[in-house]
């Protein structure tokens, strides 16, 4: 009995350690950082000021924070509406090539995504794959110009994130038992009325859990509306980057990081408390 | 999809010369079967027998290979099960574990829009009928198995189809509330007066709780009959082993008794000096092989050899007493090294029916009882 207590504790404890010093140091850090004021030759002057929270609560911040939240809901919806029917022939395919479509959507992982971004622009760009091939197909007569737009943008965003999709909603959709959905039919609900009352709602938490992989990260990427939207599109990301390193403001970057961080917080929270609200009202009622 | 000439206006289903097969393997073959309007019809078989495969035909989640399914007189191959006019209670239950217990009852009648107060009404009505309209508020996963049963059958019950088909319903309770669940079904079924089409490998179950039983093996259909029929009179060695215990005979046919007009035979029994006479309506050849079934409880235990007049006496001795509860079963090996069961209910007038083991006894049986059937595979001599 005692092996096995060592080695669950050590591991616990190494696991602890290492977020501890890795995640929980730099965070606490980064939320001391906010209250400083910035310094022109040291970064940080370490005296108390809420400087910085005064520089990102201005309306050109504010826009900056309501447009990636826009872009955010976008490429968490686009990769919702796309994903779930690639999800579901997914999980009702036939086993055997079931693992080569897995595999598939997890390839991807394989290559750094700085690297599939920087592909992307072949595709997309004025004489890239695309166009050629609108061109050829005599859809377009003159080229588009894709690059550095919001489209470019969602593009990426939805390339790179469309995995953290698929695999949570592959998970429950796997789970999902096809008793329920002939269950359904026998009682007379079509197609389109068992996804609706039965499939939709059994798979809610892969959904859920989908739109929290997709939402959170799509929020605070940077490298892709950099790359793909160029200067024009400025994202909380970007603004967080652009104060660390071109600014030098330090404060303003950490006071932005502390905000989106409640942020992600909060939703998380409130999507614990819908989850364990809903499993107690089933069992008081 | 005109209307189809019915060959009986009481029957509801008609199954026409059905076969199923799924990758090249036959489930089902030739299925003829008329079922009729409010019986209460079982099919019953080992598992693999295809009869779960009959239940998905008539619901609408198979179609046949060949052959057609007639519901109330409309052929409905083409027709998907949501617009059958039946419904299934499935051995999981199948209930929708994000619904209430109300919300599992009432989607069927959503389903088909009716009005709101009447989805109330009727819902109401028959948790009522299940005793179940204090649970209406609950989750599924909050009742227990015999409630969730329940809600199952009221969830399918509610829409008033012309057939319920129930695929094993009750093979998930204890024994206690398996009976209990088999007269509340019955009863259910009276009240409401809807056809079911019930499927169950428990023949003790079909035998007591069916109007007609269809006996299956193999995806072919042995018998069909009322449970007295299928026990009593079974038509081959498959379904009187199937349904009950039985003692299985060899015995080859001598002729037609000159001294019984009944129809009687003449006949030797394996392992007999004397010739018995067999009651049978089957016509069989002379010199044929034939098996003679006996259910345990048609044989008699004599403690003393009988008078010479009272016909064929099997003598052996008890091996082994099994107490039942209100009967128990004598194991008697016979001189021939075939064992026989026989059951014996108590009795408390007569000292001398409980026999102990190591007793010499005499076994006879009750005249007529006896089920002749031919010998299906004879073995070569």
């Amino acid at each position: 009995m005692k092996t096995p207590n060592l080695f669950k504790n050590s591991a616990i404890a190494g696991t602890a350690l290492w977020l501890g010093v890795f995640a929980l140091v730099p965070f606490l850090l980064i939320c001391a950082a906010s209250f400083m004021e910035r310094s022109p030759t040291r970064f940080l002057e370490p005296v108390f000021s809420l400087q910085g929270y005064r520089m990102i609560f201005t309306p050109g911040f504010l826009k900056v924070f309501t447009t990636s939240v826009l872009l955010a809901a976008v490429t968490s919806a686009v990769c919702l509406v796309a994903g779930y029917p690639f999800a579901y022939i997914l999980a009702r395919s036939n086993p055997r090539y079931r693992n080569l479509l897995l595999l598939l959507v997890i390839i991807p992982f394989w290559t750094n995504s700085l690297i599939r971004t920087y592909a992307l622009i072949f595709i997309i760009k004025t004489n890239g794959l695309l166009n050629a091939l609108l061109l050829k197909l005599s859809i377009i007569s003159k080229p588009l110009s894709m690059m550095y737009t919001d489209f470019a943008v969602l593009t990426g965003l939805v390339y790179t994130l469309m995995p953290f999709m698929i695999l949570p909603l592959y998970a429950s959709i796997e789970k999902l038992d096809p008793r329920y959905l002939e269950a359904a039919r026998d009682l007379g609900a079509g197609k389109w009325r068992t996804f609706l009352h039965v499939s939709l709602p059994l798979t809610l938490p892969g959904i859920i859990a989908g739109i929290m992989l997709v939402f959170l990260p799509a929020l605070g990427m940077f490298y892709i509306p950099d790359i793909l939207g160029g200067a024009k599109s400025m994202l909380v990301g970007n603004f967080i980057k652009n104060q660390f390193l071109t600014s030098r403001d330090w404060p303003a970057g950490a006071a932005a990081s502390v905000v989106l961080t409640l942020i992600m917080a909060i939703l998380l929270i409130v999507y614990y408390f819908s989850e364990s609200s809903s499993r107690n009202k089933a069992v008081v009622t | 999809m005109g209307r189809y000439l019915l060959p009986e206006k009481n029957t509801i289903i008609i199954l026409e010369n059905i076969s199923q097969s799924f990758g090249g393997t036959e489930v089902l073959s030739s299925i003829n079967l008329a079922i009729n309007n409010s019986e209460l019809l079982t099919f019953l078989g080992p598992s693999g027998c295809g009869k779960t495969t009959l239940l998905r035909l008539i619901a609408g989640f198979e179609t046949p290979t060949s052959g057609r399914v007639v519901i109330d007189g409309k052929d409905v191959n083409a027709l998907p099960p949501n617009h059958r006019k039946v419904n299934t209670v499935f051995q999981s239950y199948a209930l929708f574990p994000h619904m209430t217990v109300f919300d599992n009852v009432a989607f069927g009648l959503k389903m088909s829009r009716v009005p709101k107060p009447e989805i109330n009404r009727r819902v109401s009505e028959i948790l009522k009928m299940v005793e179940l309209e204090p649970m209406a508020a609950r989750k599924p996963h909050q009742l227990s198995g015999g409630q969730q049963q329940r809600v199952a059958i009221a969830r399918a019950a509610v829409n008033n189809p012309l057939v319920l088909l129930l695929d094993e319903p009750l093979s998930a309770l204890d024994a206690k509330l398996r009976r209990q669940m088999q007269r509340d079904l019955k009863h259910l079924q009276r009240r409401l007066g809807i056809t079911f089409v019930f499927v169950t490998h428990d023949q003790q179950e079909a035998l007591s709780i069916s109007d007609r039983v269809v006996v299956m093996h193999n995806g072919r259909i042995e018998q069909v009959g009322t449970p007295a029929e299928i026990y009593e009179e079974p038509v081959s060695l498959r379904v009187a082993e199937f349904v009950g215990d039985t003692n299985i005979f060899d015995a080859v046919v001598l002729g037609k008794s000159p001294d019984c007009p009944d129809g009687s035979l003449e006949a030797r029994l394996e392992g007999q000096e004397k010739q018995c006479l067999l009651k049978t309506r089957r016509e069989f050849a002379d010199g044929q092989n034939v098996k003679v079934v006996l259910r345990p409880e048609d044989l008699l235990v004599n403690r003393k050899q009988p008078g010479e007049s009272s016909g064929i006496m099997l003598s052996g001795m008890v091996d082994e007493l099994i107490y039942k509860g209100s009967t128990y079963d004598i194991v008697i090996s016979l001189q021939s090294g075939k064992k026989l069961v026989v059951t014996e209910f108590f009795d408390e007038d007569d000292e001398s029916m409980i026999a102990s083991v190591g007793d010499s006894v005499y076994v006879s049986w009750i005249k007529g009882w006896e089920v002749v059937l031919p010998d299906e595979n004879p073995e070569p001599v």
